[in-house]
Formats: C-alpha cells, sequence, structure tokens
C-alpha cells in the first residue's frame, strides 16, 4: 500500500463520524438504485412470467373477420401464425345475468390458448360439446363426459340473437370453474367448427382471427402495435377491431414506455444521491482544508491531494455500496413477496398465477443487471460529488490552508462589515450565516431540492384519488340505470327502442324510491343512443349513404322544429355515440370542464346547440372544430329523430357528468323525443346509510330486469384497488425523498458544529452557556428549516401543480381533482423542526463530551 | 493586601499506569488583587493545565480553586460559564477571535453574552488605549497579528473581570510587538485595577512582572 492510500485509510478512521454519514448517504442511493428496478423487474419477471402460463401466445386479435378475409390472412406471409375463433351460439338460460357463448376454436387455437380441460376431450364432431359444472348447473343439468344433454341455444347471426334452438350434445370434455366466472355468470362453453358450419349459412360467419407476427425479434411494443394496426386497416377492419395482446406483448418484448419512465426515476434518485454526496463532502471540505494545506506543506502535490481525496471518498464506497445493495435486494424481494400475496393487482387470476410463480421460484427476481447497474452508477454517483472537493483540496496552497479560516475562496474577501453596536445572540447567529453566503446558500438549496420534490411527490400521491377516479363514472351514492342489450332476438324487450317506449323508470318508482330511509334527492337523467356526422350547413349531411336500418323508412319534417323524423331503428352498427341531456344545474357545472366554445353559446339557447366531450372528439373526430355544422340522429322508441346542430363547445367533463359523447341542454332533448328516454336516476343519500338504501333501491329495481344498479361505495372499491399499486410506488418516493432530505439536514448540523468546534468552544470560554450555544444552534437550524420550507414549498407547490396538469390531461392514474397535499407537507415541516431540535440537543450532547480546552485546542 | 485568587491543593493528572502524566501535582497558590503574576516553566511543566483550572476551563481532580471566597468548582457548568463572563478574562496565544465579527463585535461580545449594556465610554476608552481607533469596522483576517491581540486584549478587559488570565499572549508576535503588546497590558490591567496572571517563556517578560512563580512537574517550586 503507497502512502496516499495509507493517508487515505487513516484519515478514514480519522473522520469517522463523517464517512458514517456520507456512508450512509452512499448506501441510501445504491439501496434505492437496487430496490427499485429489482421491484419493477421482479414484479415484470412474475407477472411475465404468469402472462406467459396463462395467455395464449399471440400478438394480437382481429376481430369480426368475415370468412373469406379470415382465409386470405391464413395465407399472408406476415403471419408467423394465424388461427380463429368463432361464437357459433349462446347457451339460453332465460337469466340475463348469464352469459354462455359457445365457442368453436380451430386446432391452432386450442394449442394455443393453453386451454386444459378437467377430463375429456375438445370438441370435433358437430354434436361435441365441453362445458363446466357451472355451466350445466346454470342450465338445470347435471352430467359428465360421454353423457348426452340437451342444450337450448340461441344461434348468434352477425352480432345479432337469433330465436332459440336446442340441440343435444355429447359432453366430451368439462372444464373447471374459476372462482370469477362461479360469481360473475360468466361461462365459457366449446362446440366444434363442425358445429359452426352446419348452423351458420355459408359467407356469414363471423371470425377472430388471433395471429403471431413474423420478423417482430427486438421490435418495441409500440412498433408491433403499430405493425398490428396498420395489417388490421390493410385488410378494411375498423379501429375497434383491432385488438392487441397487450399483455403478451408487454411481457416479451421491450415496452419503451417502461423503460423510459424507470430511466426518469433513476436519474432523479442519482440526482438526488448526488446532491446529497456533494453537499456533505462541500459542507466538510471546509474544515480539513488545513489538514491538506499541511500536506502540500509536506511536498503533497496536488495529484496527490486528488488521489488522496478520491481513494477516502472511494473506501467509504466500497462497504457502502455493497451493503446498500444487499439491503436493496433484501427489501425488494420482502416487498415483491407482500404486494404479490396481498395479490395487489387488478387482475385476480393473473394476481394468483404471480402467487404461484414466485413460490415456485420460477422467475430470477434478482437480476445481474441490476446489481451492476446499481453498483456502476453509485460509484459514478460518488465519484460526481468527488470531483468538486478533489479539485478544491488540491487547489489549496500551504499558506491559504494555515490561514484558512472557512472564509471564501479565490474572490475578492471582505475587510470589513458594519455590524452591530451591541450583541446577543440572534445577531450572532445573522453573523454567522452571513459569513459564508455560499456555504449557506448551497446547504438551503440541497436541503430544498430534496423538499421539493418532496412536495412535487406528495401533490402527485395526494391527487391519485381513488374517489376522483369514482366520481368519474358516479355522481351520487346509488345510481339506476338502463342495461339494455340489442339484436337478442329472444329479447326484444331489452333493446333500447323497446325500453324507451315502455320505459321501467316510471315516476311511481321513483317516488318510492325517494321514500327509501336515508334518500335525499333522486335525480333524473335523459340519454340515448345516437349518431353523428358532418353537415354541409344545408341539413344535408356530407356523403351520406341510405341508412341500412330494418323497417319502412320514411322521412318527414315536423313543423316548425327543424327536426326529421323517420319510423324504424336505428341499426347498432349505425350507432357511434350517445346523447346524455343536462339540467340548467348541471349546465353550470359543466361550463367548469369547458375548453373550447361556450355553453353560452346561442344554439345552445335555442336547442339547437351540442357540446362534445373533449377527448372522444379528439380520438374519434379529430377534424371537427367548434362551430361545425353536424347533424345528429338519436334512438327515440320506434323512430330516428334527426336536425342540424352545431358543435357549440367541447369540454374535458367527468363522464359521470357528460358522458363520454355528447350532451345537449336536457329540455332541448326532451323536445326532440316522443318516448321516455330516462336513463339515469343518481340517488343522493344520507351519510351511513348508503348501504341499507342501496339494498332497498335493488329491491325495488329487482322486478324490472333492463334495470341494473351501482353504488359508490363498491365502485370506490375497485377504484381504490386500481390505483393502490401506483400510491404506494409514489409514497415509496415520497419516503426516499424525505430520508434524504433529513440526512443532509443531519449532515448540515453536524458539520456546521464539527466545523466551528473551536470558534464554539473560544465562545464559551468568554462566557457563552451552553443553554445560549444551544440556542443559537437552534435559530441556525431554524433559518436552514425556514429557507428549506420556503423554497419546498414554493417551487414544490409550482412542481407539483404542474405535475398535476400534465397527469390530468394525460390520464395518468385517476389524477382529476388538484389537492393540495396539505397532510405530507405539514408532515415534512414537522419533521424537519423535530430532526433539527433532536440534532442540536444531541450535538452539544457530543460537544460536552471534550472539555472547553480541547474544543478550543481543535484545530491544533 | 486581599487574596483574589488562591488553589488549595489541586490535582490534575491524565492518563493512568505508566502512562499517567502529574500535570497539577498538589498545588496551592495565592495571587493577591492587583498583583501581576508570571507563571513561568519548561514546555509540559503543567502551567497551561494550571491556568485553565484557575479561569474553570478544566475540572481538577481534586482541590479547590477559590476566587472572591469562592471554590468556583462548585458551581454548576452553567453557572460557570456566567461566573467566567463577569470575572475573568481571557487572552490566548492564538488570539481566538469570532472570525463573523469585526473588531467592535468582538470586543462587546462577552458583554452581549451576559446581556449587558454597552458601556459606550468604557469600551472607547480601551479601543482608545490599545490604538484600534481606525480598524473597528475591520474583520479580524485584516488585522496583523500584534492587531489582533490586541483587540483580543480589549475583548477581556470589556466585561471589567477582576482577573486576566493570559496565556502566552505574545507567542505568536516579533519582539518588537511582543513588547509594545506587554506594556498595553500592564498599562490596561494597572489602570482598571485589575489582576493579571500571565504564562510566559520569556524571561524579559517575566521580568515585568510584580512576582514570578516557576512551575515544575506539576508542582510550584517558588
Amino acid at each position: 500500500m503507497n502512502i496516499i492510500t495509507t493517508t487515505a485509510f487513516a484519515n478514514l478512521r480519522k473522520n469517522k463520524s463523517r464517512n458514517i454519514l456520507i456512508g450512509i448517504a452512499i448506501a441510501l442511493t445504491a439501496f434505492l438504485l437496487t430496490l427499485l428496478p429489482t421491484m419493477v423487474t421482479g414484479q415484470l419477471s412474475l407477472q411475465f412470467q404468469a402472462v406467459n402460463e396463462l395467455y395464449a401466445p399471440i400478438h394480437g386479435v382481429y376481430r369480426n373477420v368475415d370468412g373469406e378475409t379470415a382465409a386470405e390472412m391464413a395465407e399472408d406471409d406476415v403471419f408467423e401464425t394465424v388461427c380463429r375463433r368463432e361464437i357459433a351460439g349462446k347457451i339460453y338460460t332465460g337469466d340475463k345475468d348469464i352469459t354462455a357463448d359457445m365457442f368453436a376454436l380451430d386446432e391452432t387455437m386450442i394449442e394455443l390458448s393453453r386451454m386444459e380441460l378437467k377430463e375429456g376431450t375438445f370438441p370435433k364432431k358437430a354434436d361435441e360439446i365441453v362445458v363446466s359444472e357451472g355451466c350445466l348447473k346454470a342450465m338445470g343439468l347435471e352430467g359428465g363426459v360421454g353423457d348426452r344433454i340437451k342444450v337450448p341455444y340461441q344461434p348468434v347471426r352477425k352480432g345479432k340473437l337469433l330465436k332459440t334452438a336446442e340441440k343435444e350434445f355429447t359432453i366430451a370434455g368439462m372444464t373447471e370453474d374459476s372462482p370469477e366466472s362461479l360469481e360473475k355468470g360468466i361461462f365459457t362453453p366449446m362446440v366444434s367448427e363442425a358445429f359452426a358450419k352446419e348452423i351458420i349459412p355459408e359467407g356469414e360467419h363471423v371470425y377472430d382471427v388471433c395471429f403471431q407476427l413474423r420478423d417482430i425479434e427486438g421490435m418495441v411494443t409500440e412498433k408491433i402495435e403499430e405493425r398490428i394496426s396498420v395489417i388490421g386497416e390493410q385488410y378494411g377492419l375498423s379501429k375497434n377491431d383491432i385488438k392487441v395482446n397487450s399483455e403478451y406483448l408487454f411481457a416479451n418484448y421491450v415496452d419503451g414506455a417502461l423503460y423510459a419512465g424507470l430511466g426518469a426515476l433513476l436519474a432523479v434518485i442519482v440526482l438526488a444521491g448526488i446532491l446529497t454526496i456533494y453537499s456533505i463532502y462541500y459542507v466538510s471540505m471546509l474544515d480539513k482544508v488545513q489538514e491538506y494545506g499541511r500536506l502540500r506543506a509536506i511536498g503533497a502535490t496536488k495529484g496527490q491531494i486528488r488521489k488522496l481525496v478520491l481513494r477516502e471518498g472511494f473506501a467509504v464506497a466500497a462497504i457502502a455500496v455493497p451493503a446498500g445493495i444487499v439491503l436493496g435486494l433484501a427489501g425488494a424481494i420482502l416487498m415483491l413477496k407482500a404486494m404479490v400475496s396481498s395479490s395487489m393487482d387488478g387482475n385476480r387470476v393473473l394476481g394468483e398465477q404471480m402467487k404461484a410463480v414466485m413460490e415456485s421460484g420460477d422467475a430470477s427476481l434478482v437480476k445481474g443487471w441490476v446489481i451492476l447497474l446499481a453498483a456502476g452508477v453509485s460509484l459514478l454517483t460518488v465519484f460526481l460529488s468527488l470531483l468538486s472537493p478533489m479539485r478544491k483540496a488540491s487547489k489549496i496552497t500551504a499558506m491559504e490552508a494555515l490561514r484558512y479560516q472557512g472564509g471564501r475562496k479565490g474572490k475578492k474577501e471582505r475587510t470589513s462589515r458594519k455590524g452591530y453596536d451591541a450583541l446577543s445572540i440572534p445577531r450572532l447567529t445573522v453573523s454567522n450565516l452571513g459569513r459564508n453566503k455560499r456555504r449557506t446558500a448551497v446547504t438551503i438549496l440541497s436541503l430544498g431540492v430534496t423538499g421539493v420534490l418532496f412536495v412535487a411527490a406528495a401533490t402527485a400521491c395526494n391527487c391519485m384519488n381513488a374517489e376522483d377516479v369514482t366520481r368519474d363514472s358516479i355522481r351520487s351514492d346509488i345510481l339506476v340505470s338502463i342495461d339494455q342489450e340489442e339484436g337478442d332476438e329472444m329479447h326484444p324487450e331489452w333493446a333500447l327502442s323497446a325500453i324507451q317506449q315502455n320505459n321501467p323508470m316510471t315516476e311511481e318508482l321513483k317516488r318510492k324510491i325517494e321514500k327509501i330511509d336515508g334518500v335525499t334527492a333522486v335525480k333524473t337523467i335523459p340519454k340515448t343512443d345516437g349518431k353523428i356526422e358532418k353537415a354541409d350547413g344545408e341539413g344535408n349531411v356530407t356523403g351520406k349513404e341510405e341508412p341500412d336500418g330494418e323497417g319502412n323508412v320514411t322521412e318527414k319534417e315536423e313543423p316548425g322544429g327543424g327536426v326529421k323524423e323517420r319510423t324504424g331503428k336505428m341499426a347498432p352498427d349505425e350507432i357511434n355515440g350517445e346523447v346524455k341531456g343536462l339540467d340548467a344545474a348541471d349546465m353550470k357545472e359543466l361550463s367548469r370542464y369547458v375548453t373550447e366554445g361556450s355553453l353560452g353559446d346561442a344554439s345552445l339557447k335555442d336547442g339547437t346547440g351540442i357540446i362534445f366531450q373533449g377527448s372522444t372528439l379528439k380520438q374519434e373526430f379529430p377534424d371537427w372544430k367548434v362551430g361545425d355544422k353536424l347533424y345528429l340522429e338519436i334512438a327515440d322508441g320506434e323512430k330516428v329523430k334527426g336536425r342540424e346542430v352545431t358543435l357549440a363547445a367541447v369540454a374535458q367533463a367527468p363522464p359521470s357528468l357528460m358522458g363520454y359523447y355528447i350532451a345537449m341542454p336536457e329540455d332541448a332533448l326532451k323536445t326532440m323525443c316522443s318516448s321516455d328516454i330516462t336513463y339515469y336516476w343518481d340517488i343522493f343519500v344520507e351519510k351511513g346509510k348508503e348501504e341499507a338504501a342501496a339494498e332497498e333501491v335493488r329491491e325495488l329495481v329487482s322486478e324490472a330486469e333492463v334495470l341494473e344498479v351501482d353504488t359508490f361505495l363498491e365502485e370506490n372499491e375497485l377504484s381504490e384497488n386500481a390505483i393502490r399499486y401506483t400510491l404506494y410506488g409514489c409514497y415509496g418516493l415520497l419516503a426516499v425523498f424525505g430520508l434524504i432530505g433529513i440526512l443532509n439536514l443531519i449532515n448540515t448540523m453536524i458539520n456546521s458544529v464539527h466545523v466551528r468546534k473551536k470558534e464554539l468552544g473560544m465562545l464559551q470560554v468568554i462566557g457563552m452557556s451552553g443553554r445560549q450555544t444551544v440556542y443559537m444552534l437552534q435559530l441556525e437550524g431554524l433559518f436552514y428549516t425556514a429557507g428549506t420550507l420556503v423554497l419546498s414549498l414554493g417551487l414544490g407547490s409550482i412542481l407539483g401543480y404542474a405535475i398535476f396538469l400534465w397527469a390530468k390531461t394525460e390520464g395518468i392514474m385517476g389524477i382529476r381533482v388538484y389537492h393540495y397535499p396539505a397532510v405530507p407537507v405539514v408532515c415534512l415541516a414537522g419533521i424537519v423542526l423535530a430532526v433539527q431540535i433532536l440534532i442540536t440537543y444531541f450535538v452539544n450532547m457530543n460537544f460536552k463530551k471534550l472539555s472547553l480546552i480541547e474544543r478550543i485546542r481543535f484545530a491544533e | 493586601m486581599e487574596t483574589i485568587l488562591k488553589t488549595v491543593d489541586l490535582v490534575k493528572y491524565y492518563g493512568d499506569g505508566e502512562n499517567e502524566v502529574r500535570a497539577i501535582d498538589h498545588t496551592s497558590i495565592q495571587v493577591e488583587n492587583g498583583e501581576f503574576v508570571a507563571l513561568v516553566g519548561r514546555s509540559g511543566s503543567g502551567k497551561s493545565t494550571l491556568l485553565h483550572m484557575l479561569g474553570g476551563l478544566d475540572r481538577p481532580d481534586s482541590g479547590e480553586v477559590i476566587i472572591g471566597g469562592r471554590n468556583i468548582f462548585s458551581l454548576k457548568d452553567e453557572q460557570l460559564a456566567v461566573f467566567r463572563r463577569r470575572k475573568i478574562g481571557f487572552i490566548f496565544q492564538d488570539f481566538n477571535l469570532i472570525p463573523a465579527l469585526n473588531v467592535w463585535e468582538n470586543i462587546v461580545l462577552p458583554l452581549g453574552l451576559d446581556g449587558k449594556k454597552v458601556n459606550r465610554d468604557f469600551v472607547m476608552d480601551i479601543v482608545n488605549s490599545i490604538g484600534l481607533l481606525e480598524k473597528l469596522k475591520s474583520l479580524p483576517s485584516q488585522l496583523s497579528g500584534g492587531q489582533k491581540q490586541r483587540v483580543a486584549i480589549a475583548r477581556a478587559l470589556a466585561s471589567r473581570p477582576a482577573i486576566i488570565l493570559a496565556d502566552e499572549p505574545t507567542g505568536n508576535l516579533d519582539s518588537k510587538t511582543e513588547m509594545e503588546v506587554i506594556s498595553l497590558l500592564k498599562a490596561c490591567v494597572r489602570k482598571y485595577g485589575q489582576t493579571l496572571v500571565m504564562i510566559t517563556h520569556d524571561e524579559t517578560i517575566a521580568q515585568m512582572a510584580d512576582r514570578v512563580m516557576i512551575i515544575e512537574d506539576g508542582k510550584v517550586v517558588r
């Protein structure tokens, strides 16, 4: 070991307390750099493994593909594999809440879908079927493999359900029911392709074509998705019919956005790490100056001093980095275990599978590259933090160092100060803080940066509010709405046109609901299906084709209203939106969300104006602008009403307020219609009585098959589950910033005393009492605290608000409404104050261990 | 003459066993009010330890330091700090000025710590005596060694302590400045009726004292 290394090690021991602090900061940085990527990649490994065990290895699905196109796709070279499935019919149970689509899968599909039978084989002959116990029970049957059962079913024809037929099948195999399918009443019985051919005429088949693309190795998921869209569009498919198997793609290909996000997070940690470690070195460099000067005096070169500082720094890192990495790995694995076992993933089946993967130990959670990255980046952080101290230490000349009293270097030194006539402890504090303004500024800045990040992260956490998410879909405590189902020949009464002519949401039922204990108000909201197109300004739809709806199409103009009417129903594939009617109060609330145009527009007053939901407009009709003339048709019982309307305004409002498409004043909508277009009842209930009231509402509406009841509490539970994961991440980040900030504060306080040990000793010699010393240190601490808080709260709040705006526009994890993070901010202020006071006492106690004489001789 | 300061059987050892150093070994001395005493001895003889204990900066293993009829080590730390700032002025070899404060502030600092009002006339009188009227706003870094020591002397005098304890106050000064500073110190002490106990290596300076005490191995031998 050469003399530089020996001296570095000697220094390491001598500056024990400072090096412990730096060690903690480095270890914390390494810890975070290991913990976060390990958690993210570990979670992904588990998820990927689970996805690969659960999901079919297909890249996407093209829906509603006719037989001819499906055959073309099978021959197309862009696909590695093509397979298909078709819904041949639906088992008829008479119960609206039970769904049992009869799937016909080709052989490749069966193979890829990883479906496992409990017993038996997949259906091959036209009279073979695979069912589950739950499915049999739903039909009121029992049976096992080989049994013959009579199955009532509705054949499916181009998305419509025909009248019930019955067929005798042999049970070829049995599948297991998942708890979820039993709970929701969704079953997937399988029939053979032969059966599908038998009941669906040639040329009327509608397939889901599943595929694997060729030559996409190494592509990012975004590119793959783009290719899937392009190919789908080339086959003439609509956007809605192109589905990407994002879980599978995410699990097997590189996702650019994910790594960009992770990268940004790591960059923030590195930045915070550099700031902390740099600030510790910066602050503690002051009392090392004389030492380096002495070494320079006895002949050390600049290079040697640089090496000395570097080696001392790296010696600390050599212990701290591995410690941080080991702790980070342990922490990540513990947290992954906790996360998986509490099944925080929104998807329960996937959650269960992840748990199984974790227990089996199949997925490797510890990644070599994460460890290398953490070690590399931590060491780089240390190196970057050391650059400035190295430069400073090497620049010190022997004479400078021996004279050094902690003042400024290199700049014009102050020669005098105005000063005070008489001194007191607060004045002494002010003088001290003013002595090295740059150091004071660096300290406040480095404390402030973590504070700013803390407040910004706290804002994000605080705005990530489950209630806001829930309020998007349900504004009241209980929502009664229409549950329509189009195109079922067995149940034409479930179609909206039929419901509007015989709406179960009667005044009588409403009155009954109003009488339920705790119900304070019931608000009626009308809504109907609609079709919106561009018009030429003269009442004609540009490029309009003849409607292909069923029934007799006659057009007649209603006198005076400008509303055209045709008899017949709107065909399901014509409908491209819905229109919600808003009363005066809702219109007033909506005005808060208007992004273009105005609700004061004349067209809205005379009933010819509409308001469009901003995100939908952007996605579906990007060219339409406020002021455009449009042609709106709405479903009104057995009729279709149409009129030219003006796009009066665009609003980015919660769907619970304005719906996903179009809103217009309630009166204008109702005037267009002759049937009862009541669609929702928003029921408001006194606090604490929601559950009981919901029970009674359910009881009251149970007679009407087409009504469904949702409650705020139930929806909110779902929202909470959905955002919990992200929220925990956010709080984790918050803790990190808090921890780094506190570490920095501790270091600053300890150093500010350490550096001035002799000076403080001197003050005590000339009569400063212990209490006065503590008072002075506390005043200094208070100054740093106040400076840090002003910076954190000021800049942090601004940054937080910017993050909120960005997240709101991007629609990130439930961020809708701005909530100032008052609680975390008060906690931050409280903790900083408490830490500051505690440290002052701790430092003073430690200080007392030295006699006054030792203190004033400190520098010698 | 009245005894202002005395020690009774004062003991301070450092280390133990073979490494034991008897810094002060059963020492009893007396200093009269207004007296100028020079403490002389070799390096390591224990003179600094004795001076520190006279000023209450360090506590003895046993024995008493009695100032104004009271054993100062019967006081608690906080009381001792108050006692020190009222009764004793310190002057050190390396000046120990507060770098953030200007000359005036350094001088009035002990008064500020004691919460006393600054008697401007008195402090200006001291400033005039030490000849630093032009330098009142200067920071310590701008002063020469002799000037710094004069500020330290002014600081020690400002709170009108009964006793001034000086630990080689001229150790860092050239011989011309040395004599100037000592003469000044002696004159001031006389002027304000204070008692001065000073450690020195210098025979010439020792000769200026009313009495010379010689310390060897922790004991006052003369």
